[in-house]
């Protein structure tokens, strides 16, 4: 690869109008590394429209839609020292009738060599993408202009906007920039979050097997019991999950309390201006420690508010992205082969990053979609997809006045989803559930 | 519409207990789902995708093979003073079982697996036995080597598989095999050269592998030993 400027030899991006490889970005690099027979880190975003799915209309509406969106349409390589992306020209990736699994085990071999999956059942449209290839902000841009493209193809007159970029047009060069290294520029590197938090213990499920169990409720109701707190949406939701980890650790009755805390990505797009859509977020982790003493609800909502306003900021995040970019600037690191970085990452990841966050929340906001699509689409829903370990997962994502919780989980027991649930209907909220457990 | 009594959540109709308490669905008012009614996701399980080796099977199997059939042909007409191919063969035959696990991943367990290693190693050495004129380091010092390592093979290989498993207990694993098979050797060669068991050498190896062992059991059978060890060595 060549490049002529060197803005664009930083960015990884080349002067050509068709690149023949993207370098992993910064978050990218460590997903592939954590790859088992039973494990990948896939998500799932989902579309319910309003129409049952028509299969073949739908095979049209990627195949158009995805070109726009060249880091998508890639395979993962490996080369000596670091993987990289490589566009894919095979046929694909092809619409399958969904399945009660979602966010199985994706090979890189396998899947004519693409790293998402399309899926339809009923009304439902759903991308399951590898987190190599961009965040949850990234594919749901893919996702709302397949649905944008599919609505076309069935008669709609849908307008670009929002989500729903125009397929017409070529890809923005920043679309496709790894834009930590654009912003990474503190002159410092903060010590990343260390030690060790409470894990939910629980039952391992089966092979493949991957727990659902949504809550939709009304986004006005949940505004109010928050505001009742002061505090905003994702403060509160951060407390009430904080809160049912810490009432599941008591009832564990362990022999030694430990701090409970929540890997919370923020999206750092809000910060630092940039249309990339590949991934660009940052870690935040809320938390309490009950070996301080007794916290009650109203304690824990309080201290995720000043806990979230003291940390999500650009300065702080600016000096998260520069920490973890120094690791990939290293010279000594980026000379070591491929497989022995991915020992190490693995061994890191399992031996300190996992015991991290007693639990993962995202919240992917209110999906902005252009006015003509909305009445078109009933909800949209978001899946964090397999927990790297015993723990649950949880995200979260508003649409139309619909609020929708997704948990996801790899065991039986659903002590913590009970106790955030049971919560919210304490605090007046109405709730739905729907699972795929039997 | 029904609601679980002890969470208080609304639950989707097609469900038959609260997913969150495993309350049964109770509700004789409840109205009978339309016929066309789908529940919010599918009933069929996906499978993973298996990746195929078939290409690297065909590959390896045909170079192998062609070696091991042009060595043949190369020995039985042109150079046939001694057959040198059959050590060829040995080893091609060797190479492609050790291969296995890469050609059909997943697919052989691995007892049996170090069970067709041993097969190709005895195979390897046999084939070089018919163009050696004494069998005598054939039948005093490598078939019992290579029975020892792989008895010794499959014993960490069990341990790894059935036994709980950390680091620590893998560097336990290797240090003991490490001593057996150092012995094994030491008293097999002088065995084989002087027709008398001499432990030399191996007794200062197996004395290290002791000391080093028993302080790793010691730091397994204490716990918080076991965790400043973990502590200081985490990497």
């Amino acid at each position: 690869m060549t490049s002529n400027n060197s803005n664009n030899s930083k960015t990884g991006m080349s002067a050509g109008s068709r690149r023949t490889w993207y370098p992993l970005d910064l978050s990218a690099i460590v997903y592939p590394t954590l790859q088992r027979r039973d494990f990948s880190s896939l998500y799932r975003l989902s579309v319910l429209l309003k129409e049952p799915v028509r299969p073949d209309i739908l095979q049209q509406a990627v195949d158009i839609a995805l070109k726009r969106f060249p880091t998508y349409k890639t395979a993962m390589r490996r080369g000596l020292f670091w993987r990289f992306l490589e566009p894919n020209d095979r046929p694909g990736p092809f619409v399958a009738p969904d399945i009660s699994n979602p966010c199985m085990p994706l090979n890189f071999h396998t899947n004519n060599r693409y790293a998402l999956r399309v899926y339809y059942y009923d009304r439902r449209i759903s991308l399951e993408c590898h987190h190599s290839l961009g965040d949850g902000t990234g594919s749901m841009h893919v996702l709302m202009t397949i649905t944008a493209v599919y609505l076309r193809l069935l008669g709609h007159s849908i307008s670009c906007g929002g989500y729903v970029l125009d397929t017409n047009e070529a890809p923005d060069p920043e679309e496709l920039e790894d834009a930590y290294l654009r912003y990474a520029t503190a002159k410092v590197k903060p010590p990343r979050p260390s030690g060790k938090t409470y894990l939910v213990r629980g039952t391992k499920e089966p092979f493949y097997t991957l727990n659902v169990i949504d809550g939709i409720m009304p986004v006005a109701e949940v505004k109010a019991a928050a505001a009742r707190y002061q505090v905003t949406i994702t403060e509160y939701l951060n407390a009430v999950l904080l809160y049912a980890l810490l009432q599941k650790q008591l009832a564990d009755h362990p022999r030694h309390l430990k701090p409970v805390r929540i890997a919370m990505p923020v999206n750092l797009r809000q910060f630092f201006p940039s249309k990339t859509l590949r991934n660009f977020i940052s870690m935040v982790y809320p938390g309490i420690d009950p070996r301080l003493g007794d916290y009650t609800f109203e304690e824990i909502v309080t201290q995720t508010h000043h806990f979230m306003r003291y940390a999500i900021n650009p300065k702080f995040l600016n000096g998260d992205i520069t920490t973890n970019i120094a690791v990939q600037k290293n010279t000594a690191i980026r000379i070591v082969p491929l497989f022995i970085k991915d020992f190490v990452v693995r061994r890191f990841y399992r031996m300190v990053q996992d015991h991290n966050s007693s639990a993962g929340l995202t919240n992917m906001g209110i999906i902005k979609l252009p006015a003509d699509m909305t009445p078109l689409i009933d909800r949209c829903e978001v899946y964090m997809g397999q927990p790297f370990s015993n723990r649950t997962n949880c995200a979260i994502a508003s649409f139309n006045g619909q609020l929708t919780i997704n948990f996801n989980s790899s065991i039986k027991e659903t002590d913590v989803e009970r106790l955030f649930f049971r919560k919210l209907i304490q605090d007046g909220i109405p709730v739905k559930i729907e699972s795929n457990r039997k | 519409m029904s609601y679980c009594v002890n969470c208080g959540v609304e639950l989707e109709p097609s469900l038959k207990i609260c997913p969150l308490c495993q309350t049964p669905v109770n509700n004789p008012k409840q109205i009978p789902l339309p016929s066309d009614y789908k529940s919010p996701f599918p009933s069929e399980s996906g499978t993973v995708e298996e990746v195929s080796h078939k290409d690297i099977r065909i590959l390896l199997s045909v170079m192998l093979s062609t070696t091991a059939l042009a060595c043949l042909l190369l020995n039985f007409f042109i150079y046939n003073s001694l057959l040198w191919s059959l050590p060829i063969c040995g080893i091609s035959i060797l190479l492609w079982v050790l291969l296995i696990p890469f050609m059909f991943p997943g697919k052989v367990p691995l007892w049996l697996q170090l069970f067709l290693d041993l097969g190709g190693v005895v195979l390897l050495l046999s084939s070089i036995l018919c163009i050696t004129e004494s069998s005598i380091w054939f039948w005093h010092l490598m078939l019992p080597l290579a029975f020892i390592i792989f008895l010794q093979a499959e014993l960490v290989a069990f341990g790894v598989r059935h036994l709980p498993f950390s680091f620590l207990i893998g560097t336990l694993y290797l240090n003991l095999s490490a001593a057996v098979i150092c012995l094994a050797i030491n008293a097999l060669v002088s065995y084989y050269r002087t027709d008398h068991v001499h432990i030399t050498w191996s007794a200062i190896v197996l004395t290290v592998c002791v000391i080093l062992s028993a302080a790793q059991i010691a730091v397994l059978s204490r716990t918080r030993l076991r965790n400043i060890v973990r502590k200081r060595l985490h990497f």
